[in-house]
């Protein structure tokens, strides 16, 4: 299964990106930014994906663009067993170190998750959580349209989206970035 | 305001940053505002400011002050 959407690619993680992914995640750019900084081995990592690509409540995916993973998303299904079956949708992604983080480019992976979230999957409401000192990725999803909705029990910051709340976003940012025309233009790299 | 002043004002507004931080100097992860969210801002007000349609890599390449200007020349923009 494979979501295609603004130029790139959600392509379902395979057994032979475990290590690529393991490298991205133990990098410092990457780590800072999550709640387990632990350094990661791969008999870790191993075990990680093992348990992950059996579980239909939750779905990796490598973010593809022009036929290279620069990235690696995830659905996690809240309050049910399985992704289909879930009113409530955790979705999350980051960025492999190097040239695409921190630019608006970001927008393209976060709008496709939403979208196969909201169109695909029928999802009621997306969750973020955040850690609370991630400034950059509350005032990232704050711009998708999200809304602080708490705490949860880990201290982490709960951030919502509603579809009326992320439609009228993605018009107006979609627009400014042409996704569209990216996503012509990206048609041969895909 | 010449070409100068609006490159300065799309990063002034882009970035929500004093005026005084902006120099040819300043570039992604020299400032904590400078974020994706912030950068998306920063893409808007430069095609807005300059009347121009910026490319995907020009988007993604866009990473400081200088290049800016350098990218934007390739779209006729001078910079005196």
């Amino acid at each position: 299964m494979q979501v295609k959407a603004y130029g790139i690619r959600l392509q379902v993680m395979t057994v032979d990106q475990v290590e690529t992914v393991r490298q991205w995640r133990n990098d410092p750019e990457v780590s800072r930014f999550m709640v387990d900084r632990n350094h990661i081995t791969r008999e870790m990592q191993a075990s990680w994906f093992a348990k992950v690509s059996s579980d239909p409540s939750q779905a990796h995916f490598m973010i593809m663009f022009r036929g290279k993973g620069i990235g690696l998303a995830y659905l996690k299904a809240l309050g049910r067993p399985s992704l289909e079956e879930a009113s409530i949708i955790e979705p999350g992604f980051y960025l492999a170190p190097g040239r695409y983080r921190g630019t608006a480019f970001a927008f393209a992976p976060a709008f496709a998750l939403n979208d196969y979230c909201f169109e695909k999957l029928g999802a009621k409401e997306l969750r973020a959580k955040v850690l609370a000192d991630n400034g950059a990725a509350l005032r990232f999803n704050e711009s998708l349209g999200y809304v602080r909705a708490g705490r949860d029990q880990k201290g982490l910051e709960v951030q919502s989206l509603l579809p009326e709340q992320y439609y009228p976003v993605r018009e107006k940012l979609a627009r400014f970035l042409r996704f569209t025309d990216i996503q012509q233009k990206g048609k041969n790299n895909l | 305001m010449n070409n100068n002043d609006r490159l300065h004002r799309a990063f002034v507004d882009g970035l929500a940053v004093d005026p005084g931080l902006i120099t040819d100097e300043l570039e992604y992860n020299s400032i904590p505002n400078w974020d994706s969210a912030a950068h998306m801002v920063l893409i808007v007000e430069l095609e807005k400011g300059f009347d121009v349609m910026l490319d995907t890599d020009d988007i993604i390449d866009m990473s400081s002050v200088k290049k800016a200007r350098e990218i934007l020349a390739k779209y006729g923009v001078d910079f005196p």
